[in-house]
């Protein structure tokens, strides 16, 4: 019986352990000013790195078309949230509702916003959504939203 | 949907991997927070601070903390405070952050009067709150919401002033004709400019009315009180079909608004949120002072302007600050006969607060200084006067609220 139980014990940890490595797979990141580069640096292949905000009306519309697409399609996105870490919750529960919250997610830190910004674009204050496009050879675009 | 066509093309070409990418990045994640402001509720903690002179030199300021809004006073320009008082019993998600804030005023009899967007459960959905303070802030009376339209929409941005006569305007942004016109299989651009007036110190508030169709739907309104013992309100507009530009309107008597005038001509289109809204000072000779910030691609960054014929037309704009140092969210007051103009700047790590001053109403400008400076990502800059002088009112989240005198 005491096995029995030991098992069990061990299967019910391994399970658990399991279901929240699934869960956060692929956690929303913090973004320091430092990050633009690493993560354009670090990609070899074209993709989109689309900065958007929870209070942005267009940045979901334009998300839930994104949404629509295959998942290797949705897998050549960087989704970057501008509104600051300590609404990673809110961000988190808005992510799973548009289903990308298993994207490339990432918020921005708080204390680092202005900066973060400057250092992505000295021409971009903060609008959203703001979507750049980069290609095989790291060329930035930015992507109008007129 | 130009621009979705543009990304679905260059996603449909994009041959790409991500996963490896996240993993790269984690050790970038950690993140510590704040060991000041852990559970507290303490102003310098706040997102957020406002504050207000009354006519005896009190310095009262409100900010949030955790669904409940504050309030304090400072009887020496702001080195000691009252101890905080919370205004709200009942716990609702106040909007605090960026262009979202409470608002504080003074009406009549020194009553502090305060108004707040509550965000409600569904997104981009809230009404506007005020709550008054009769007894110099011991207690304030039980919340009340301002829009008479009670649909689950958007009713936010508030902005607030006090007339002469102790009259209080509050103005927002209004989405009760958007969803008409959907419930109506129309479409709808943008908000709608509304506002309600108090006769009555803040005890009612009359029948909500509408300013203007079209607004932008997620930057702040300016609101002052022009030579009339009037409103004169500002924000930015839809024009055409994206076209994100400023609107402004005075009024022709105490519960009608004139027909709107156009204040900037910068052509921003973006199908977006600028997160971005205009601000707004009268003087004694009627001239408006305004200060926008636009991001097109003619005119760009924080411009100012002033019109001595209720807005219908502008003098030629001038740029304000350094655009490639981010100059943005500029504040605006006429204070004892010079008007001042503040803003933020990054300088590299650094937030930079500017200052700007004109001796003669906006006809020539002295050159702009430094007046504060902070490593830290701080809160944006409002100039307040004291009767007739001028101080910066300055936030930074987790450090400290900063009242900086500008005029002698």
């Amino acid at each position: 019986m005491k096995k029995l139980l030991l098992i069990t014990a061990i299967l019910i940890s391994l399970l658990s352990t399991g279901y929240n490595l699934a869960s956060t797979n692929n956690p929303i990141k913090v973004f320091h000013s430092y990050d633009y580069q690493t993560i354009v640096k670090n990609k070899t292949k074209p993709f989109v790195m689309m900065f958007w905000s929870i209070d942005c009306s267009p940045c979901l519309s334009e998300m839930r078309k994104i949404s629509t697409l295959s998942a290797n399609e949705k897998k050549k996105f960087v989704f970057i949230s501008t509104d600051g870490h300590e609404l990673k919750k809110e961000i988190g529960n808005l992510l799973h509702q548009l289903d990308l919250e298993n994207e490339n997610n990432w918020v921005f830190n708080s204390n680092d916003i202005d900066e973060i910004i400057s250092v992505i674009d000295k021409r971009w204050y903060g609008e959203t959504p703001r979507s750049y496009y980069f290609d095989k050879k790291n060329h930035r675009t930015l992507l109008k939203n007129h | 949907m130009k621009y979705y066509r543009t990304i679905l093309l260059s996603a449909v070409s994009i041959m790409l991997t991500a996963a490896a990418n996240a993993a790269q990045h984690q050790h970038h994640s950690k993140h510590v927070a704040d060991p000041l402001c852990k559970d507290s509720s303490e102003q310098k903690c706040a997102k957020t601070v406002s504050s207000v002179f009354d006519a005896k030199g009190r310095l009262w300021s409100t900010w949030t903390d955790k669904q409940f809004l504050y309030v304090n006073f400072s009887d020496d320009n702001g080195k000691n405070f009252s101890k905080a008082v919370r205004v709200n019993a009942i716990a609702e998600k106040i909007a605090a952050r960026n262009e979202h804030r409470p608002k504080i005023k003074i009406g009549k009899n020194r009553t502090v009067l305060l108004s707040w967007t509550t965000k409600l459960n569904k997104r981009f959905t809230g009404n506007i709150r005020f709550s008054r303070s009769t007894d110099l802030g011991v207690t304030f009376s039980q919340p009340v919401t301002v829009n008479d339209n009670h649909d689950i929409i958007s009713h936010r941005f508030d902005a607030m002033a006090v007339n002469n006569a102790g009259h209080i305007y509050i103005s927002w942004l209004d989405k009760r004709d958007q969803l008409a016109a959907k419930q109506a299989g129309k479409k709808y651009h943008g908000a709608a400019a509304y506002y309600a007036i108090s006769t009555d110190n803040g005890n009612s508030f009359k029948a909500n009315k509408k300013i203007a169709d079209h607004s932008c739907e997620c930057c702040r309104m300016a609101i002052d009180i022009d030579r009339n013992d009037l409103p004169v309100i500002s924000w930015r507009h839809i024009y055409e079909k994206n076209i994100r530009d400023h609107a402004i309107t005075s009024f022709v008597r105490q519960n009608q608004p004139a027909k709107p005038f156009r204040l900037s001509n910068d052509q921003w289109k973006i199908n977006g949120c600028p997160h971005h809204g205009p601000s707004l000072s009268i003087d004694s000779k009627n001239r408006y002072h305004a200060v926008w910030f636009n991001n097109a691609e003619k005119n760009h960054g924080v411009f100012y302007a002033h019109s001595d014929n209720n807005g219908e037309t502008f003098s030629q704009q001038i740029t304000v600050g350094n655009y490639d140092k981010r100059a943005s969210h500029a504040d605006i007051k006429v204070s004892d006969n010079k008007v001042y103009i503040t803003w933020k700047e990054q300088h590299d790590k650094d937030s930079v607060i500017y200052l700007m001053a004109s001796e003669d109403m906006g006809d020539s400008w002295e050159k702009p200084f430094i007046i504060a400076r902070s490593p830290r990502n701080t809160d944006y800059p409002f100039i307040i006067n004291k009767n007739n002088k001028a101080f910066i009112s300055w936030h930074i989240p987790g450090s400290a609220y900063r009242l900086i005198p500008i005029s002698e």
